[in-house]
């Protein structure tokens, strides 16, 4: 099989794409409802409390989960904006590239915020 | 090739001002709109959370900022944009599942998704700023 091709042909990854979106738009809808019950419990007003909350290594973890998922459901959202309304293949393919490099930078940016 | 010539030649009817969309059509761009509309704020709210991050100095620079008028006007005009995406994407994954395919009762989970969106904003609108 030629390399990039999967079981089902290479013009099917819009399939996994499809999942992916859904995935990540649940796992976002989940993540800010427990949020919003934990700080609702027990509010975040002093910097002692966000430190307390913060330095938990779920949910640093979560946290990153739900930025990840974000800039990826992000991407293929705005991919399919893109597709959809951007003709000239020259300046579709331009700003696909300069989003794909923002949303990547923006990952590393928070990866660095919460990992330090 | 004949069929394409002819494709070519389909009459089209791209009228924006007299295009009369169903209300899930409408709900579809104001989803769009939103979800682009959201991928602004992210910038800002990482920015945000580097300035949490950052010390006792940072938390409360990063608490003024959300409670002075620019902070406040950004807050609520994400939380309702986030709201109303979030409700037509429930939406969307209800479709997924085979709910709501019967026009009828499309046409009545996208005034649903409308009425339920307005009621938040109103809900949201007062716990920041009140």
């Amino acid at each position: 099989m030629a390399v990039g091709m999967s079981e089902r042909g290479s013009l099917h990854s819009g399939l996994g794409e499809w999942v992916v979106q859904r995935l990540t738009a649940v796992y976002m809808l989940f993540f800010i409802v427990i949020a919003l019950i934990r700080l609702s419990i027990s509010p975040v007003s002093t910097h002692a409390d966000w430190l307390l909350l913060s330095s938990g290594l779920l949910f640093q973890i979560t946290l990153l989960l739900f930025i990840f998922s974000l800039l990826a459901h992000a991407w293929l959202g705005l991919k399919s904006v893109f597709l959809d309304y951007v003709h000239p293949w020259r300046l579709r393919f331009l700003l696909l590239m300069v989003v794909a490099l923002l949303m990547f930078a923006t990952g590393v940016w928070a990866l660095l915020i919460v990992i330090t | 090739m004949a069929n394409m010539k002819k494709a070519g030649l389909r009459p089209v009817f791209l009228n924006l001002l007299q295009i009369r969309l169903p209300h899930g059509g409408v709900l579809s761009i104001v989803h769009r709109v939103t979800g682009v509309l959201l991928v602004l704020a992210i910038p800002l709210f990482i920015y945000l959370l580097q300035l949490l991050n950052s010390g006792t100095d940072g938390f409360s620079q990063a608490l003024a900022l959300l409670h002075g008028l620019p902070g406040r006007i950004f807050l609520s005009l994400t939380v309702w944009v986030l709201i109303q995406h979030s409700l037509s994407g429930i939406r969307h994954l209800m479709m997924d599942m085979g709910i709501s395919y019967d026009k009828n009762i499309a046409r009545k989970t996208a005034d649903t998704v409308f009425a339920l969106g307005l009621l938040m904003v109103i809900v949201t609108g007062v716990a920041i700023w009140l």
